[in-house]
């Protein structure tokens, strides 16, 4: 019998925060310190040099990925701002606005 | 903290293994178009009972039978019922025992009648996927040599592994550390050490890797209702190969 694993964040993996000052603010995963307490980046106000850590339990953990972002991440390999902000549009839906805008 | 087991643990878990074994064996001589998954989950009960064990899954974690039954696009921890199982299904049956306090999980999934050629490619890649994983489950490795041999053979053959729902260390408990994920980059995680006791098993989805849990609270199901098949087995690590302790 499989366990689940569901709930718990990945690296790669869009997050809201649910408490704090950046409260409905989108994230993706930047590092996973524990089950606890990740590292999270939106390539805007949280750049990659300067991730933000954040408490799980003060995060809304969605079931969407991004998966080029998570890959580059599980291998080591360094990861831009832009491609951050572009992942995020993506699966947040604001993929095709982004685009309008330039 | 990941246990390594003494040969006498190993010796409860290869009995507890080997009942798991012949249980599904058992169902796979009676798994055909009419017959229901609670039917195939009395006669589970009955044969793990009738060899000595217990069945592990009964009341763990609140799960109602013996047995979990997924069927089609239920990916793993269906609960048997009165779905009577129809020609061209692909149904998974994971079994879990106990035996003197040590565990053993195994599944398998099964073709119900004639099924399709994309069904059987499924079963294939999925069952040698598992096969691939139990490879990398020697002493020396890391733990993710396992995750990233089973992924790799999976989308080399165009199907998707399961994330949400991940393999596990067993002995004492059903559900120990480690986790082992099918899938990720290999070398990371723990160093893999004899003694050490996993259940290995690839989820393999036919469509997307994103599931869903049901209603009830158990079935997995894959969210774009495509096909999902699911082969366990519970091993020790060994130098060398590892021992697969669910066979018959």
């Amino acid at each position: 019998m499989s366990v689940d694993d569901r709930g718990k964040p990945r690296l790669g993996q869009l997050v809201s925060s649910r408490a704090g000052r950046d409260r409905g603010r989108y994230y993706l995963v930047y590092e996973v310190i524990s089950e606890r307490l990740v590292r999270v980046v939106d390539g805007i106000v949280r750049r990659v040099d300067n991730p933000k850590e954040k408490n799980t339990k003060h995060l809304s953990v969605y079931s969407a990925t991004a998966v080029g972002v998570a890959g580059k991440l599980a291998s080591g390999e360094r990861v831009t701002n832009a491609e951050i902000r572009y992942a995020i549009a993506e699966l947040t839906g604001r993929g095709s606005k982004l685009h309008e805008d330039g | 903290m990941i246990s390594r087991k003494s040969e006498r643990e190993l010796s409860y878990m290869r009995d507890a293994g080997r009942i798991v074994a012949l249980t599904l064996q058992e169902l796979e001589k009676v798994i055909r178009p009419g017959v229901t998954t609670g039917e195939l989950d009395a006669l589970a009960e009955a044969f793990i009972r009738q060899q000595g064990a217990e069945p592990a899954f009964k009341g763990l974690y609140g799960f109602p039978a013996s047995i979990c039954a997924s069927v089609n696009e239920q990916v793993v921890h269906g609960i048997p019922g009165p779905r009577r199982l129809e020609e061209g299904d692909i149904i998974s049956i994971d079994v879990g025992t106990v035996v003197m306090g040590y565990y053993g999980d195994g599944a398998a999934t099964f073709a119900v009648g004639k099924i399709k050629k994309e069904a059987k490619k499924l079963l294939q890649v999925t069952r040698e996927a598992l096969n691939k994983g139990i490879r990398k489950a020697v002493a020396g490795n890391r733990l993710s040599d396992i995750s990233h041999a089973v992924q790799s053979y999976v989308e080399n053959h165009g199907f998707s592994v399961v994330r949400d729902f991940v393999g596990h260390g067993i002995g004492a408990k059903m559900h120990e550390d480690p986790q082992v994920p099918n899938f990720g980059p290999p070398g990371r995680g723990p160093r893999l050490e004899t003694g050490m006791t996993l259940a290995i098993e690839p989820m393999v989805n036919a469509g997307t890797y994103a599931v869903k849990v049901l209603r009830d609270n158990w079935t997995v199901v894959t969210e774009d209702g495509k096909l999902s098949a699911h082969f366990e087995h519970t091993v020790a690590v060994r130098d060398g190969a590892a021992e697969i302790l669910t066979r018959p």
